[in-house]
């Protein structure tokens, strides 16, 4: 199996059918959070699409978060009468079914059981600019700005019509594998930027480019918000850890595949399935015997 | 000041790195003056199937290899909950002080602190989302936790035997002619010396003053 062949298999392997359980589940919770939001603000009809990578096609099944957009009109005070009363309104109407917390911009839904993992659900209240309903602002709860200005339909858009789709999708991959903090969004940007004049290139090259650039020239490297070039909110996000970070990942990750190969990157194609795992963990008092227990102290 | 162990030995830090990132290429060395933090994506396994993944980071302190590095989720999965065995801060909490002979003694690599004790921890946690009871089982909070160890090893629930089988902890060497902690009038030698000799394999005398004083500090 050549390179390219190996990274078109695990695409292929991070791929979420329609028809799978986790899309069922994501459907679900998109129709119930929907009803919420449409009943509670039934005066205001807000505007609820899908945002972020299921909008962009850049979704992956290691990290399938589903990001639902509800906007008001910009003249509608009835869901609050600026953004951070949108944000909490939203949040109280989605707590009635959700234990929600609270992100920078968004509101993650949690089950009200708090050992299950999350139901990978955010959504991102905010209002539009004026009455194209194209450009909206979303609330910040933190950072040196208390309100962003964005807008999805240009986001999907520089996603979708920059041509190396895939080449994001393993950066996404890469991100989950080794648990850095940058955001997705900023990655998608840098990788676009990055590949620019390279999209008929093959994915390995592609790839190794951009890590090149992250390992020898992060500090030239800058992130721009096609929505918002002007009042540029991401490039606080972007800062000297984040740099770092990248940087020395980038670094190792272009060692290891001199050293050992593309797998070491991205590991074996084929994972166990979701019940084979269920299975081989049901298992684990009796195979890892010995295990330490866990404590706490201090009390 | 103690030279942080990057400092103090150079070699042991770059064989052991080579050995951690071949085993787990997703975690990154990132060292400052004081520590080495290492930081990325954690695959659970269990007989060699990767289970799933976590974001951690693991702090190894200038004085490694005498202190264990602090172990921390960073993916917000895990809630930093006393019930998941996770503190305030969110330091993970692996195993008890004085169970770090059996599960990852001074000198080892710290290639078996990844395998052993942190792969444990976060099996535990994957077992306990799924099923909500802990697979290997778990210790009570705090003191609770540490008379609760002994009373396993010593095979007594008795807490003024345990402190005085620590107070013997405390020294260097124990002797065989001194009194035996139960309090029976017997000597060491002839009663529970099996039982204090297999503690003096994992709990070294420092740790063992550390306990004395928690001890000692708490209710009879």
């Amino acid at each position: 199996m050549t390179d390219n062949e190996y990274l078109k298999k695990t695409l292929t392997a991070q791929t979420l059918a329609a028809d799978s359980d986790e899309m069922k589940t994501l459907k679900q919770h998109r129709e119930e959070v929907e009803t919420l939001l449409r009943e509670k603000f039934e005066a205001s009809s807000p505007t609820i699409r899908y945002g972020g990578s299921k909008a962009k096609g850049t979704m992956i099944k290691e990290a399938y978060d589903l990001d639902v957009i509800c906007y008001f009109a910009h003249d509608d005070d009835t869901a609050g009468e600026n953004l951070k009363e949108i944000y909490h309104n939203v949040k109280e109407a989605l707590q009635a079914k959700y234990n929600v917390v609270e992100k920078p911009s968004a509101l993650r839904l949690r089950g009200c059981d708090a050992a299950k993992p999350d139901f990978h659900i955010d959504v991102v209240p905010g209002r539009f600019t004026d009455d194209e309903k194209d450009d909206a602002f979303l609330y910040r709860a933190s950072g040196e700005k208390s309100r962003q200005k964005t807008n999805l339909r240009k986001h999907v858009e520089h996603v979708k019509d920059s041509g190396v789709l895939d080449a994001i999708r393993l950066m996404k991959l890469w991100l989950c594998r080794n648990g850095l903090s940058v955001g997705n969004f900023i990655l998608e940007l840098l990788t676009i930027d990055l590949l620019k004049g390279k999209a008929s290139k093959p994915l390995s090259d592609q790839l190794q480019h951009v890590w090149t650039e992250l390992r020898d020239n992060i500090d030239d490297l800058a992130v721009e918000d096609p929505a918002n070039p002007t009042g540029n909110a991401l490039s606080e996000l972007f800062d000297s850890t984040v740099k770092g970070e990248l940087q020395v990942t980038a670094k190792d990750t272009l060692a290891d595949i001199e050293a050992h190969g593309w797998e070491s990157v991205y590991g074996p194609v084929e994972e166990a399935t979701k019940e084979a795992k269920r299975e081989a963990l049901q298992k684990a008092p009796s195979i890892a015997v010995g295990a330490p227990k866990p404590w706490l102290p201090g009390l | 000041m103690t030279k942080a162990w990057h400092h103090r030995d150079p070699e042991a830090v770059a064989r052991d790195t080579a050995a951690v990132r071949r085993a787990y290429p997703h975690l990154h060395f990132l060292p400052d003056d004081e520590h080495i933090n290492i930081q990325g994506g954690f695959p659970v396994t269990l007989d060699g199937m990767i289970l799933d993944r976590f974001r951690l980071s693991a702090t190894v302190p200038g004085e490694y290899p005498k202190a264990v590095p602090v172990v921390r989720e960073t993916g917000g999965r895990i809630p930093w909950d006393r019930d998941r065995h996770i503190e305030p801060d969110g330091k993970a909490c692996l195993f008890l002080e004085e169970e770090r002979g059996v599960y990852f003694p001074v000198g080892a690599p710290l290639l078996d602190f990844f395998r052993g004790p942190v792969n444990s921890f976060f099996l535990g946690q994957l077992y306990f989302e799924e099923f909500g009871t802990w697979p290997f089982g778990q210790r009570a909070h705090g003191r609770a936790g540490i008379i609760e160890f002994y009373a396993e090893k010593l095979g007594t629930a008795d807490l003024r035997t345990i402190i005085a089988a620590v107070e013997y902890l405390q020294h260097g060497e124990i002797k065989g002619h001194w009194p035996c902690p139960c309090g029976n009038g017997k000597r060491l030698r002839d009663c529970h010396m099996p039982q204090l000799a297999a503690l003096r394999r994992t709990v070294s005398p420092e740790v063992a003053r550390r306990c004395y004083a928690n001890l000692r500090a708490g209710p009879p």
